[in-house]
């Protein structure tokens, strides 16, 4: 039984049009959602996480960046043919985003209540205040906000770092949206409060059979929270599968030397992994593969071409030369 | 009722970002606590009023909304008996060259000069804010178009314009309402502008795009509240200018027309007595002063409340 995926990615890309030359943020990007599926997307800083998340949601700077290939699938219709209008309605209402930093999402001149109850007023019928009230109050206790009522007048400066990322989450989850995509929710708060608002995702992706995509460039939340994981390097997924596949059993160099530069309890005193080399400049790959260069498993035609995505067992993919030529 | 809010939780929270102390977060008592605090912000406030703007404008504005009905003489009594008397008691001021009380018709003159101003700065205020709203949240060709508009503007005079506009609209108030709107309105823009261009790339600017918000709602929701600070700042500071400027035209007999009084007026008739009668233009003169100088303190006590709190948000 193939269930009708969520949300399927297929050949994404964006590309940015700068002075410098054209920035391939996002390079032939394809991967898939489905109902009540956790997808963590997973990368160093500029490996075109953000941009992929922006693409789905059609929010491109634009003129300087536009998506200019690929299919954006959800429910099984393309998000690239839509308007303007159509995008509007679907934003909120059915993808919604949460963004990094929890202080510079919520607007500083109006209460909290207010800013909860413009998402319930920009997606319900015509509903009267009272009824506003009391939604709002009721998605910010489902959001664990402790004496939802007397919130509602207090400004965004008065509340916590994580109060204002679970307030933000409140605001997302009004329109009952069918995907959710976090980009990078916790970076800003610190671990015990990560830890809370992790699970808060959870419990509401779980209550709510929502789709969630989890951006982050931390292995460890991606391992608690989500099943899946597509892991990108300079603009292209460089490995994707289930969670415990790809945890146990790496499939590409560059998974392997990232578990690898994790810390782990036993590793006192010992000097940490490092992989070598720098980030891409995504202005001057590498010919071939872009790993190539940083990559401990290199061969001679990883220097020459792309490798092409190959398929493994368990509905994994990983792009690497070794795989296809059956040397791992 | 931003302000309002703003300052009194500010002051009482201890705003620098502080989440309002430790413990204040959980043993909230709900509205007890809030009115407590807002009661002891307002307190605060009076203590920061600018007490030299409002000695200044106070009268001033009293005599433009009230000042007709206490004038100690009936402004336009011609008494040609009486006429270009130094100040005395009974005429304080003392009279012009047709026996006119200066004094009342110096608070009469408050209501032309403050309404023509007020509102040409307002109406100035309400296109130049558009105007730099929709430049920089739209950007592209739309922004060039309004800054091009905004560099042709101020390269035109002002007193040219208003002799054009007279000629073709006819001389009188509305005309230099008219004018101080067409003149001013560009420093709001390019404020606005500036403002709006930092405003847009706010995290909740993206939120509210996320989640779906209309682009004029956000435009006068999110955007407009974060930026209307800094032109009510302008606006209070061209209050002034713009009283010059009605001054400076009614000069030149292009302003309000007899029988309406404006201070303007009065020093232009005034010019062939300077020597001769110095209280004919020197009172109406110190009036302008006074509410000049009135405005800009006022300006200058609005920007440092405002400025300084909006960087600790």
């Amino acid at each position: 039984m193939v269930q009708e995926s969520l949300l399927s990615v297929e050949g994404l890309k964006t590309h940015c049009f700068t002075r410098a030359g054209v920035v391939k943020a996002v390079d032939g990007v394809s991967f898939s959602v489905n109902e009540g599926d956790a997808l963590g997307i997973v990368g160093e800083s500029g490996c075109g996480k953000t941009m992929t998340c922006a693409s789905i949601i059609r929010l491109v700077p634009q003129p300087a960046a536009r998506i200019i290939a690929g299919k954006i699938l959800f429910e099984g219709e393309d998000l690239l043919t839509k308007t303007e209008p159509e995008m509007r309605r679907i934003r909120g209402k059915e993808i919604t985003m949460i963004l990094q930093d929890p202080l510079m999402s919520l607007n500083p001149v109006y209460t909290v209540g207010n800013q909860v109850a413009e998402s319930f007023k920009l997606h319900g019928e015509k509903l009267s205040r009272s009824t506003i009230r009391r939604k709002v109050i009721e998605v910010l206790k489902r959001v664990q906000i402790p004496s939802a009522e007397h919130r509602l007048k207090d400004y965004p400066f008065q509340f916590s770092g994580g109060m204002r990322q679970r307030t933000v989450a409140a605001m997302a989850l009004a329109g009952q949206p069918r995907l959710i995509i976090a980009d990078e929710p916790t970076t800003a708060l610190d671990v015990t409060i990560q830890d809370q608002f992790l699970r808060l995702l959870k419990q509401m992706q779980q209550q709510t059979k929502m789709g969630l995509i989890l951006v982050t460039h931390d292995l460890g939340i991606v391992a608690e929270t989500c099943n899946r994981i597509v892991i990108m390097y300079a603009g292209k997924i460089v490995e994707k599968g289930a969670i415990r596949d790809v945890f146990a059993n790496p499939a590409h160099p560059y998974t392997e030397a990232l578990l690898q530069a994790l810390p782990t309890v036993g590793s006192r005193g010992r000097r940490l992994f490092q992989i070598s080399g720098e980030p891409p400049n995504l202005l001057n790959l590498p010919h071939g593969c872009s790993f190539s260069i940083r990559c401990h498993k290199v061969m001679d035609i990883c220097n020459e071409t792309y490798p092409p995505m190959v398929p493994l067992e368990g509905g994994r993919e990983a792009a690497c030369w070794r795989l296809e030529r059956g040397k791992a | 009722m931003v302000f309002s809010i703003r300052k009194s939780d500010l002051s009482e929270r201890g705003g620098s970002g502080s989440m309002g102390g430790p413990g204040r977060d959980e043993d909230n008592i709900g509205g007890e606590w809030m009115m407590r605090g807002r009661t002891r912000g307002v307190l605060r406030l009076m203590r920061d009023l600018p007490l030299p703007a409002i000695l200044l404008l106070l009268p001033v504005s009293l005599c433009g909304v009230v000042g007709q009905f206490f004038t100690p003489h009936d402004p336009g009594a011609i008494n040609p008996g009486v006429s270009l008397r130094p100040p005395s008691w009974t005429y304080l001021f003392g009279t012009d060259y047709l026996g006119r009380d200066v004094l009342s018709r110096v608070i009469v003159g408050a209501r032309a000069s403050l309404l023509v101003s007020f509102t040409g700065v307002v109406l100035a205020g309400i296109i130049g804010v558009l105007l730099g709203l929709i430049a920089a949240y739209f950007g592209g060709r739309l922004d060039t178009l309004v800054m091009r508009l905004v560099d042709i503007q101020m390269s035109m005079p002002a007193v040219l314009l208003a002799l054009l506009l007279s000629a073709s609209l006819g001389a009188g108030l509305t005309t230099v309402i008219v004018v101080i709107a067409i003149v001013y309105w560009t420093h709001y823009t390019r404020v606005v502008r500036g403002e709006t261009l930092s405003v847009k790339q706010r995290d909740f600017v993206v939120m509210a795009r996320v989640l779906g918000c209309p682009t004029r709602r956000i435009l006068m929701k999110h955007i407009l509240p974060n930026v209307i600070d800094s032109a009510l700042v302008v606006a209070t500071l061209q209050l002034g200018t713009a009283v010059m400027l009605e001054a400076a035209l009614s000069f030149l007999g292009l302003g309000v027309q007899p029988p309406a009084v404006a201070w303007g007026k009065m020093i232009a008739e005034a010019r062939l007595y300077i020597s001769t009668a110095w209280w004919l233009p020197t009172f109406p003169g110190l009036a302008i002063v006074m509410t000049v100088l009135g405005a800009n303190l006022l300006g200058d006590w609005l920007r440092d409340k405002l400025d300084p709190k909006l960087r600790q948000i």
